[in-house]
């Protein structure tokens, strides 16, 4: 028996999600949900606080021409709601990316990309099942290249399809995917 | 067009400015030391019919025209590759030399580094030491990067990405940034009010380029990489993988 206790809006699209009560346990999809919500918000505010460390240390500042209190705080203000629009673009697309590949069969791609899009792109494997192979650059010690990477050069080994896990930078990711000769029809962008 | 015995490139997009690289160009003939190792590489673009225009009598100019719209990434890249000089400066056309002797000034300090490792820059009477808006680097920098700078940058943190590379050079234990204070290329910028607010300044939108900036982090570590490891192994030992040119794998 089964019964609904919920309703979400994702989307724009009101779904339901009917969460159902099997021998006494919750439905595993349910938890699944869940546990996929809270992986992407954990890499959403992991991401978000990242880009604020890089933009107070890395970003050069005009000294002069200074702007008071509130100019700073509306730039502030301004730079984080543009990046949580950018991370959130960067969640749907690559949703959007997995269901369209998972549509097709495909059930095992490269990624070659950002360290935290790979991330957003892991979590949702968890709700859409698409084995996921990260591809890593490698510059001369084995240090470089992470434990879960393998090299670039893979890419071209195995007749995968590769996710460019980014939304910038596109143009050189793809050239480079491609000289290590991989072919373009195997490139798949999340924009 | 001399392009043997060019010392130092200055890379110029521009556009609509014609009053402004006249400008520059006219103080780059009253302080530069040797003209015959100076070259000028000026992006225009193809509609901006005024700008197809700019010449110097006195200057070595290669001029490229290229479409509207294109990322400041991609013209630095095409000055780039139609240059000659052993260094290249990145500049822009609100700039205006100062320094009698500049040029001399910018070889003395980039060939105290043998290996031609080394981030140059002067003092743009704003941001001084901060900020390298007017970047110096060696052709043998960009070969070992594989790049002077990346194609996505609309208009900003082109400057802010070589300094954030030399700056990881700098933890990896090589100190390879070289700041002349006493070298001044005056940034004419109408934020520090030396002058009007125009349709090059209007347009840009800069959450791209942060974001972008921000993405390339981790490539940035890597670069500096690069550069330690050619620092290290010296040109001789240093193999180059075909078409990319980067230190090889072991």
């Amino acid at each position: 028996m089964s019964r609904s206790i919920g309703l979400w809006f994702y989307n724009n699209r009101k779904i339901v999600l009917a969460v159902t009560w099997r021998k006494g346990c919750l439905d595993m999809r349910f938890l699944k949900w869940v546990w996929v919500r809270a992986l992407l918000t954990k890499t959403f505010l992991k991401t978000l606080a990242r880009q604020l460390y890089l933009k107070l240390t890395k970003f050069t500042r005009r000294s002069s021409g200074a702007i008071d209190f509130f100019g700073k705080f509306a730039a502030g203000y301004d730079f984080v709601k543009s990046v949580s629009m950018y991370n959130w673009e960067v969640i749907q697309r690559s949703r959007l990316c997995l269901k369209q590949l998972a549509a097709d069969n495909v059930q095992e791609v490269f990624v070659y990309g950002e360290r935290d899009v790979t991330e957003v792109l892991y979590n949702l494997t968890f709700e859409i099942p698409i084995k996921l192979n990260m591809l890593g650059e490698h510059y001369k010690t084995s240090n470089d290249v992470a434990s879960h990477e393998l090299r670039i050069e893979t890419g071209a080994a195995r007749p995968l399809k590769v996710i460019i896990a980014s939304l910038v930078n596109i143009e050189e990711r793809t050239m480079r995917l491609c000289e290590m000769g991989v072919d373009n029809r195997r490139i798949v962008l999340l924009s | 067009m001399r392009s043997a015995g060019v010392q130092i490139s200055l890379l110029l997009p521009t556009r609509g400015r014609v009053a402004l690289v006249q400008r520059l160009f006219d103080s780059l003939v009253q302080t530069t030391d040797d003209l015959q190792k100076l070259e000028v590489v000026v992006y225009v673009d193809e509609d901006d019919a005024e700008s197809l225009k700019i010449d110097h009598p006195a200057l070595s100019l290669v001029k490229i025209v290229g479409r509207a719209g294109t990322t400041m990434g991609n013209m630095n890249r095409a000055c780039y590759d139609a240059s000659h000089g052993r260094y290249v400066m990145l500049i822009n056309d609100d700039v205006v030399f100062r320094t009698q002797g500049w040029d001399a000034r910018v070889r003395e300090a980039a060939t105290r580094y043998p290996d031609d490792i080394a981030l140059v820059y002067g003092n743009d009477s704003d941001q001084g030491e901060a900020v390298p808006t007017f970047p110096i680097v060696s052709r043998t920098v960009c070969d070992v990067l594989g790049e002077i700078c990346p194609r996505g940058y609309r208009h900003l943190h082109i400057e802010s990405h070589l300094l954030d590379i030399f700056k990881q050079l700098a933890r990896l234990g090589y100190k390879r940034i070289c700041y002349l204070d006493d070298v001044i290329f005056e940034h004419m910028h109408y934020v520090v009010g030396k002058a009007s607010i125009d349709l090059t300044y209007a347009k840009r939108s800069q959450r791209l380029d942060d974001i972008l900036f921000i993405a390339l982090d981790d490539e940035r570590v890597f670069k500096a990489k690069f550069l330690a490891r050619w620092i290290e192994a010296g040109r001789s030992n240093c193999s180059i993988e075909a078409g990319t040119q980067r230190p090889s794998a072991q």
